[in-house]
Order: structure tokens, then sequence, then C-alpha cells
């Protein structure tokens, strides 16, 4: 459950700062001891970029050692 | 699979007239440009009189002048859904510009620990201790903080913030107990976070000295990954959970301090294995102190009350003669 509101911070996060471009992929690095489930992190992703300026783009999810979740880069038009 | 769209057609080609016009999947990936989509797997045409190019790719279409089915004159794919499986391509046809990466680097578990260290020290400024008590719903943990009221409320000022998704049922028995309260009701949400209980804190307005606990929405999972700024986490546990729930959630036991073990009073009932469960839970945490109590009958309260008393070495109210 908890992946749906740092999802939310994560959308909020991008739309604000790209908010002139039109972003294709969003690439999170997550790692294996964050306490985050990817798959959950997906299922969220979908529900939250509904009606955003990121809808239609796509998340990848890089698996890496330690317990972050960071937002890396995103990919734009 | 093509290689361009990784669409699984099982001519095994690529389609590299896909990157001369608009492609779009199900997947959400798609090549810009007008593309439109038919049958799932949709299917772009930008330009008009759009031929594909290569035979393999035609036997699965058909052709133009003889195809397979038809849509407006567009021919299609002969499979009826596109890939599920979200597909790795080349965004940009190659004759378009290339897709640009920025470089954002946001660590998103900060901005909560940003809010936690706020409160850390708004907290400590005014050296006021604060407990984050998390546990299943129904561990004892409204009971124990009942409890603990009664025995230290004439001795430290205390206070507490009450987490639940919906009602004021608890905050309704602290206040009985004689502590003030601030209920959180979270709705949907299944964890206190720091910006919550930053704005509980202003609403309660603990005294200076005070030790302040928090009980968390009741959920073994969720909470332990959320710092609110507290001074030590408390996982609470009824021995009716049943002795293995160290093992199958580990990291709220790898987070906290101490774990107070509950419903001690029940446990001749139970085939429940005390020393095991210990030695469960400091598998994923070695250090963790470990308190057993009822809070009903009392036993083992005062060693939970001597620990608490340490979380707040100013706490002891000065004596006015």
């Amino acid at each position: 459950m908890h992946e749906l509101s740092l999802m939310d911070d994560l959308v909020r996060v991008i739309t604000e700062e790209m908010a002139e471009v039109e972003v294709h992929v969003v690439r999170l690095e997550l790692g294996e001891s964050a306490g985050v489930m990817a798959a959950s992190l997906r299922f969220c992703f979908d529900v939250c970029i509904q009606g955003t300026a990121l809808e239609g783009a796509r998340l990848e999810i890089v698996p890496t050692n330690g317990n972050s979740l960071n937002l890396k880069e995103v990919e734009v038009a | 699979m093509c290689r361009v769209c990784g669409c699984d057609d099982a001519t095994n080609t690529t389609h590299e007239v896909h990157s001369a016009h608009g492609h779009r999947h199900e997947s959400g990936h798609e090549h810009p440009l007008d593309a439109h989509s038919h049958d799932g797997h949709a299917h772009a045409h930008g330009v008009a009189g759009h031929s594909h190019a290569h035979e393999a790719h035609e036997s699965a279409h058909g052709t133009d002048d003889q195809p397979l089915a038809r849509v407006a004159k567009k021919p299609r794919h002969s499979r009826k859904s596109g890939p599920k499986k979200a597909v790795r391509a080349t965004l940009a046809p190659e004759r378009e510009a290339p897709s640009r990466v920025v470089q954002l680097e946001r660590d998103l578990l900060v901005k909560n620990d940003g809010l936690a260290r706020k409160n850390r020290d708004f907290l400590r400024e005014r050296r006021i201790a604060m407990l984050n008590l998390i546990g299943s719903p129904g561990a004892g943990k409204t009971a124990l903080l009942e409890a603990t009221i009664r025995t230290l409320r004439d001795e430290l000022d205390l206070a507490v913030l009450e987490g639940d998704q919906a009602t004021e049922l608890d905050a309704a028995r602290i206040a009985r107990a004689g502590a003030p309260v601030v209920q959180i009701t979270t709705g949907a949400g299944c964890h206190l976070d720091a910006q919550m209980v930053a704005d509980s804190i202003a609403a309660l307005d603990p005294q200076r000295g005070s030790l302040l606990f928090v009980e968390n929405v009741g959920n073994l999972v969720c909470p332990a990954l959320f710092d609110l700024g507290e001074r030590a986490k408390v996982v609470v546990m009824s021995v009716t959970e049943g002795e293995d729930k160290p093992l199958k959630y580990p990291h709220v036991f790898r987070a906290a301090s101490l774990l107070v073990l509950t419903k001690l009073d029940l446990v001749r009932h139970l085939d429940f294995d005390v020393e095991r469960c210990i030695d469960y839970a400091r598998t994923s945490n070695p250090r963790l102190e470990v308190i057993c109590l009822s809070a009903q009958q009392g036993a083992g309260l005062d060693v939970w009350c001597d620990w608490v008393r340490k979380q707040q070495p100013d706490g002891a109210r000065a004596v006015t003669l």
C-alpha cells in the first residue's frame, strides 16, 4: 500500500519538473532492501499517471543493492 | 519477435517499416506519429499507401492487394492481441530526433526522511521523546498505552497521537485513561508518515519534556518503512498472533529497538513458544530488546515502564517546594 503514496510523490515530482515536455520513460532504481515492491510500484504507476501529463509513459525499474528508491532519469520527446 | 517494436509476431522478423511511421502497443509504448490501433495490436500508418516491405511480414498481414483482413483498407496483423510485456524499443524512430534523457536523481524515500528529520529537531529542541508503536490490529497497542498512562501519568507528562483508518474510538480510550490525544484518521492510508505526524504534533502541542507516544495504524508491514522522527520504534506483538510472525514480517523487527510481547496471560492457553519467538525476532535484529507483559493483568508492566522512563531522561517533573 505504501507504494501508492511513494508513486503519488514521484508523479508529482516529474509533472512539476517536466511540465513542458512529453515524458516517454520513467526510470527508477529500487534497492532490494527498500521495503518496496516493484510489482506494486508498477500497479500504482498505472493508477497515478491517469489524467496527468505522464499518461502513456512507461515505467522501468532497475534493481540495485541497498535500501533506497531513486528516481534516476526520464526519457522525453 | 519484431526487434523494433518488440511485438511477438510469429514471423520472427523486424518490422523495419515501423520506424517510418507511428506504432502503438497496448503495453503503453508507442512510436510517435499518427498511430491507430485495431484488434489490440495497434499498427500505424503515417503515410497513405503504405505497404509492408518484406514478404514474411506480408504473409502475416496479407498484402494490400489481397489482405487477410482489412479495416478501412489498411493491412493488419493476423494476431488478435498485442504483447502484454513491456517491450524494449527505441522510442523514437531512427529518423526522428532521438529521445532525450533527463537525469533527475531523487531519492523518493528522502521526502519523508527529510520531514522526519525536521520532526526530530523540533522534538529535540523541546526535549520531547517520541516513541512509535507499531503492530497488527488487535496486538494490544491501545491497551498497553492505557495501562502505561495509568501507571505513569502522575510522574511524566504523557501525550498520544492515535493513528487509525477510521473512527476516534482509540482517542476516546486514551482520553479516558488521562492523556491528551489527537486522533489521526488516514482514510485509505496504511501507515502514518512524517507529515501527518508533524501536523498532529502542532495540533497536540505536547509539553516540553513530555513523552509522546505515536500509535501507528494497525499494520505490521508498511509503518516499518516510514521514519516519523521518533526516538525509537517499538513493535507490539501479541502471543495470539503466532510465534512465526517475526520470520514472516522481518522488516518491522529489523527497524524496531524493542519488541513488546503482549497478552502474556493467554500464553498458557496457546501453543506459543516465547523463547522461539524471541529467537526468530533476533534473527532479523540481534540487538532487539524484548519485554513480555500482560497489560490487563499487569505482569511485566513495571519492566516496560522502566524502559519508557529511560527514553525520557528529562521527563521527571520538577518538584516545586
